[in-house]
């Protein structure tokens, strides 16, 4: 991919609001997420991150404002939940070929996937039995398989383990370096660090929305 | 005491719980109101009507033997058929319980075997009325008190058949509508469909794809449940079996369909199953499957009309029983057909509803 492919923004949020229920969730969000980078989405329980990382998946609608999309089709987009949305019954390659034939990619894609997350010793197992740093394994794997453009992660450190974080990150900037946007909520200053840009929400709102490397050092406090 | 104390904080924990769960509450306190209104209002072991079909050159003929029939048999509800043909249709279809062919020698009657209570109640009446024949009202009828009485489709008014072939409908019910209701609440009570969703899944793939492998169990309970009725208790395999097919094939899907609308009301699956419970109740009770349906009042005749079960019993019943032909059925396909589709129309909007008001 060519430096100038790299550039420019991802995704442009103009105004965007979202009411549940009665309950004003997001209210006047806009900004710009640069392709390439790793875009962190921080604040307090109740802020509004995973609302608004749903509305990036088009899992929800906005009530009002726009979303620009410059990031390739809607179906490049990998989205790793914060619950484990895959199946217990059914075993990991199983699932991770459920995953495949709802996204259009053949079984290669699923052999890369078992291979490239470490996955082959379990693909037998029932996601039921995996461990808690396991299953986020096979999501962000499910995530991952179709060669997103777009990858979007809520709180996707929270199960792991100090190395399965490094590797976690690892990958993040990999993909980041070929051109992939990452937007990703945490709560962890560990993680915020890791961050190319970070954007604070506060009761639904943008309280501030900076580069990490200008970040206090408590961003998250 | 402290023992004491953590019960007692355990059951304030449990009714506060019971309290907000209005679904449960509803059920626990609703369903013995519905048990005891249907039961009291709706329920009768006496056939309030007994269909005849007079079959009569002579139009004065036809005229008089209502007029005893209307005098002698309670409920008698007399039609007039044209030929013995149209008669015999009209048996099969199960729209006469009794025939009476005034022209043959000496006078036929033929009864409905294939409901063997509303049968019993049908001869206990012939026998009345051909008693009364033997002192006619006017000396100068020509029909002769000696009667010819037949018992077709059921002539040993053996319970097993009706019961087993009605037994089809009820499991297919129950089965079809609660593996559905439970299939969409799953998803979004262990929050997959958040998954399904990331998938951009549509409604239609949803209906479609989650309900297609239980018609398969649909098919297979069908088939097992005919074969071992067969084995068993001797019911016959319909020469039909094409039409058979495609009535269950509709029934369970219309069942599937409205159990997977009630999974898009439902946030969780227990309410899914207090759906399929509420709708299973009367479907059991109202639709002819127990009780004798021309026994209900006209209320309760109205909602029975309205449910799934009551057209597949006649049609199941008819087939199986009575022989019944795609074109004797068809009256009752049709309302099913109607009430599939309307449900899928209901399905579709409430799962689309559903997608775009989640997590709501």
């Amino acid at each position: 991919m060519s430096t100038e492919a790299l550039e420019g923004p991802s995704l442009v949020l103009t105004n965007i609001g979202k009411r549940i229920g009665t309950r004003v969730v997001l209210s006047n969000i806009s900004m710009s997420i640069q392709r390439g980078r790793i875009h962190g989405l921080m604040g307090p329980n109740g802020s509004g991150k995973t609302t608004l990382l749903r509305i990036l998946a088009s899992i929800l609608g906005s009530d009002t404002g726009r979303i620009e999309r410059h990031h390739g089709p809607q179906e490049r987009i990998g989205y790793v939940p914060q619950r484990f949305c895959l199946y217990d019954e059914l075993t990991v390659r199983e699932n991770l070929r459920f995953q495949a034939s709802m996204r259009g990619v053949g079984a290669a894609a699923v052999a890369e996937a078992e291979r490239r997350f470490e996955l082959g010793v379990l693909s037998m197992r029932r996601a039921a039995t995996l461990s808690g740093g396991q299953r986020q394994r096979l999501l962000i794997a499910a995530a991952f398989m179709h060669r997103p453009t777009l990858i979007l992660c809520d709180e996707p450190t929270t199960a792991l383990d100090p190395a399965a974080r490094g590797g976690l990150w690892a990958l993040l900037r990999r993909e980041s370096r070929t051109g992939t946007t990452v937007v990703l909520t945490t709560h962890e200053e560990a993680d915020a660090r890791e961050c190319d840009d970070i954007t604070r929400l506060q009761d639904g709102r943008i309280a501030a929305s900076q580069a990490a490397a200008a970040a206090p050092a408590r961003f998250t406090s | 005491m402290r023992r004491w104390a953590r019960v007692r904080a355990l059951c304030v924990k449990e009714m506060i719980q019971l309290v907000r769960d209005r679904a449960t509450l509803g059920m626990m306190l609703g369903v013995p109101v519905l048990q005891v209104l249907l039961f009291g209002f709706a329920i009768q072991l006496t056939p309030r009507t007994l269909p005849v079909t007079i079959v009569a050159n002579s139009p004065d003929t036809a005229a008089r033997v209502a007029r005893w029939l209307k005098n002698d048999v309670t409920g008698a509800v007399v039609q007039q058929a044209r030929s013995t043909h149209d008669a015999q249709t009209l048996l099969t279809r199960g729209e006469t319980l009794i025939t009476i062919e005034m022209d043959s020698n000496p006078p036929r009657v033929t009864v409905d075997g294939s409901d063997p209570v509303l049968a019993s109640h049908a001869l206990a009446a012939i026998d009345r009325f051909t008693h009364g024949l033997a002192n006619p009202y006017d000396g100068s009828d020509d029909f002769k008190p000696t009667v010819e009485v037949n018992t077709l489709f059921n002539p040993e008014l053996r319970t097993q058949p009706y019961l087993v072939s009605g037994l089809l409908g009820v499991i297919l019910t129950m089965t079809m509508v609660m593996m559905s209701a439970l299939s969409f609440a799953r998803e979004r009570e262990r929050g997959t469909l958040e998954g399904l969703m990331a998938l951009r899944v549509r409604p239609f793939e949803l209906i479609v794809g989650k309900l297609a492998p239980y018609f398969l169990l649909g098919v297979a309970q069908g088939t097992a449940l005919l074969t071992a009725a067969h084995l068993a208790f001797d019911v016959s395999i319909p020469h039909s079996r094409l039409l058979l097919a495609t009535a269950c094939s509709l029934f369970a899907i219309t069942n599937l369909v409205l159990g997977f609308l009630f999974s898009t009301l439902a946030r969780s699956q227990m309410p899914a199953m207090q759906m399929t419970f509420f709708f299973f109740l009367p479907s059991s009770l109202l639709s002819g499957f127990m009780f004798p349906f021309i026994a209900m009042p006209a209320w309760a005749r109205t909602v029975g009309e309205l449910l799934p079960l009551t057209h597949f019993l006649r049609i199941i019943r008819g087939i199986v029983l009575r022989g019944a032909e795609a074109s004797d059925v068809a009256g009752e396909l049709r309302p099913m057909l109607a009430f599939c589709v309307v449900v899928t129309i209901a399905a579709a909007l409430s799962c689309r509803l559903t997608l775009r008001r989640y997590p709501v």
